[in-house]
């Protein structure tokens, strides 16, 4: 696992949306097992507090349990996971809809361009036969 | 201190060998040569002393490397811990001399006049023992002055430390033997303090029964007053190591 | 917590120069820290102190509550920025002498790390390069079991690679219950492993945050906050 960090923000909070990412997308199913803490800050080089820290906000945010003796795992509440995939969505839109009204978009242009751009992607999907079936987001 | 020991002997072990082992072979190509018996015991003197001589400053350097390397300074040992190993050190090199000088000493003891060294063997035993004594305890006390020599000297300068090291040894050596003069009428010139050896000569040589001995009481003023200094050159290296020199 | 490691006041001075003015800080258990300064500002001085290797002009310090003496030295483990084996071992010697006298080193930590650096037991040390000297020093200093690190320029003039692995090695062998700090100028390569980083310029603290924090705070970089404050 290699990641590109930012060293001007947070690394923990960093760490946690790539979580939060691999989640959403995929390739964390529920109930899979995260590394643990050393596992972790030995792959990314990174301190292992900072990876506590991660660890301890995702369980306060109940994207990841623990089970004693055993080891962390992703939630497999799926409510859960659809909450995360919305707030996540949510700062893309955020950071969408701002860059688009710095290029000068009005609000009803941006709407138009979104149809215009998901059909397009679909039909692109549609032509290049996507492996895993699944319809891409956004 | 076995450990500081057996590692100092392990880091010099190169040396050592070496010097032996030229010893070794200098005095037997010596004994098979042709030469004078004189002319040999003389160069075989030569060469005992000057290996002496090596192992002595090896020695020193010992001591300073205990007590000024990182290394060494890591180490959770007692301070005087650095002190012992280099005496032990000190006393197996003189040891090994002692068995090389002593071999190329029986060659000699069957061939030169003897006779004088017979006499010798006739002491009684607690003369001998009292020399024994005595040599090790100046020996010991000698080590002990240089190693507090060195200690003082990285104290107070970082460059420069042999020069510093050799004034203070020659002030400290004058002091001290003006102070023993001064307090007990010792005559520094004896080599040996607690016995002292008379030559009678009727005829001008020495001869046969010649040499007796007499183990004085007066050395005790002169030994007690060495025996304090140790203790406090001790104190001092200690004082030195722990809160001067710092380790490179 | 009671503060792992107390330095109080520490000054010293080389004749008239004053390379350490007041120094003073506490670091808690389980923390990895960066000492940050440009070259020659005290970071090795102020190291040796804390090791006992160079007496301090001012000031104490306590390991675990014991002032520091013969004790602490048991406690302690120092990396200095210069190699320290001896030229007449082997690699296996230098390892067999820090088990010799350390009764806290741990063998079988040891060799996995000498396995993992890639290093041969019976390579003689001065054949090694800078690099696996190095990661040499860095496994002596790991594989004993104490209290505090104190790594002199781990990463110092050292290939990438070595780096890369001399980083891993370090988070990867680091121990809950005991700290590490470390002293380097390299802060762009290091800054992620660090819980907090003390800035030493003049002589003194400048600076002692918690990395993060000074992410949240400032936005910056500690590489950048490095730079503004060492105005390179």
């Amino acid at each position: 696992m290699s990641i590109e960090f930012d060293n001007n923000l947070p690394i923990y909070l960093q760490i946690m949306n790539h979580i939060k990412r691999q989640i959403v997308s995929g390739l964390l199913q529920p109930g899979d097992k995260i590394p643990s803490v050393r596992e972790l800050a030995a792959d990314l080089q990174i301190n292992p507090n900072t990876i506590q820290r991660t660890f301890q906000e995702l369980e306060r945010e109940e994207v990841v349990e623990t089970k004693r003796g055993l080891g962390r795992y992703v939630t497999s509440e799926e409510s859960k996971i659809m909450a995360i995939k919305k707030e996540m969505a949510g700062e893309l839109l955020h950071q969408f809809i701002h860059g688009m009204q710095e290029l000068g978009f009005k609000n009803q242009d941006i709407v138009t361009i979104v149809k215009e751009a998901v059909a397009a992607e679909s039909g692109k999907d549609r032509k290049e036969e996507h492996p895993d079936g699944r319809a891409s987001e956004g | 201190m076995m450990k500081l020991l057996k590692y100092d002997l392990r880091r010099n072990a190169n040396l050592l060998l070496a010097v032996c082992a030229v010893l070794i072979l200098c005095e037997l190509a010596l004994i098979l040569s042709p030469a004078m018996l004189e002319v040999k015991l003389g160069v075989i003197i030569v060469a005992n002393f000057a290996a002496a001589v090596i192992f002595m400053i090896n020695n020193l350097r010992v001591f300073d490397y205990n007590i000024k390397s990182v290394s060494r300074r890591l180490l959770p040992v007692n301070t005087l811990s650095y002190v012992w190993a280099s005496l032990v050190y000190g006393i197996l090199n003189t040891l090994a001399l002692i068995v090389i000088a002593g071999g190329a000493g029986l060659y000699f003891l069957g061939r030169l006049d003897a006779s004088f060294w017979a006499d010798a063997f006739k002491l009684p035993l607690y003369v001998w023992i009292g020399l024994a004594l005595e040599a090790v305890f100046t020996t010991v006390y000698g080590f002990l002055m240089f190693y507090v020599v060195i200690a003082l000297a990285r104290s107070i300068t970082k460059k420069g430390a042999f020069w510093v090291g050799l004034l203070l040894f020659l002030v400290l050596s004058a002091v001290m033997d003006w102070l023993e003069n001064l307090l007990f009428g010792q005559d520094s010139t004896q080599p040996f303090n607690m016995v002292t050896f008379h030559f009678e000569s009727t005829t001008g040589t020495i001869t046969h029964d010649s040499l007796t001995a007499v183990a004085g009481w007066r050395w005790f003023g002169s030994f007690g007053f060495e025996l304090l200094l140790s203790i406090a050159f001790l104190f001092v290296i200690k004082w030195c190591v722990e809160k001067r020199i710092e380790a490179r | 917590m009671d503060a792992l490691l107390k330095v109080n006041g520490i000054s010293k001075t080389y004749g008239k120069k004053q390379v350490l003015d007041g120094v003073s800080f506490d670091i808690g258990p389980g923390r990895l820290v960066g000492l940050l300064g440009s070259n020659g500002s005290g970071k090795s001085t102020l190291m040796q102190i804390v090791a006992g290797l160079t007496p301090a002009t001012a000031g104490d310090i306590s390991v675990a509550g014991e002032p520091a003496g013969r004790k602490t030295k048991s406690l302690i483990s120092y990396m200095p920025d210069r190699p320290i084996t001896e030229s007449w071992m082997k690699v296996k010697d230098a390892i067999a002498f820090y088990n010799d006298f350390y009764a806290d080193f741990d063998m079988e930590k040891a060799r996995e790390m000498l396995d993992f650096m890639k290093l041969d037991e019976k390579n003689g040390v001065s054949v090694l390069s800078k690099g696996m000297n190095e990661r040499l020093q860095l496994t002596l200093a790991l594989s004993r079991n104490v209290s505090l690190y104190l790594l002199d320029e781990p990463i110092g003039g050292v290939d990438p690679v070595a780096r890369g692995k001399i980083l891993d090695a370090i988070v990867r062998f680091y121990r809950e219950d005991s700290s590490l700090i470390i002293s380097t100028h390299l802060v762009r390569d290091m800054e992620r492993i660090f819980d907090e980083v003390m800035f030493l310029q003049d002589g003194r603290i400048v600076l002692h945050e918690e990395v993060e924090n000074l992410r949240m705070k400032h936005g910056r970089s500690v590489d950048d906050m490095f730079k503004e404050v060492f105005g390179e």
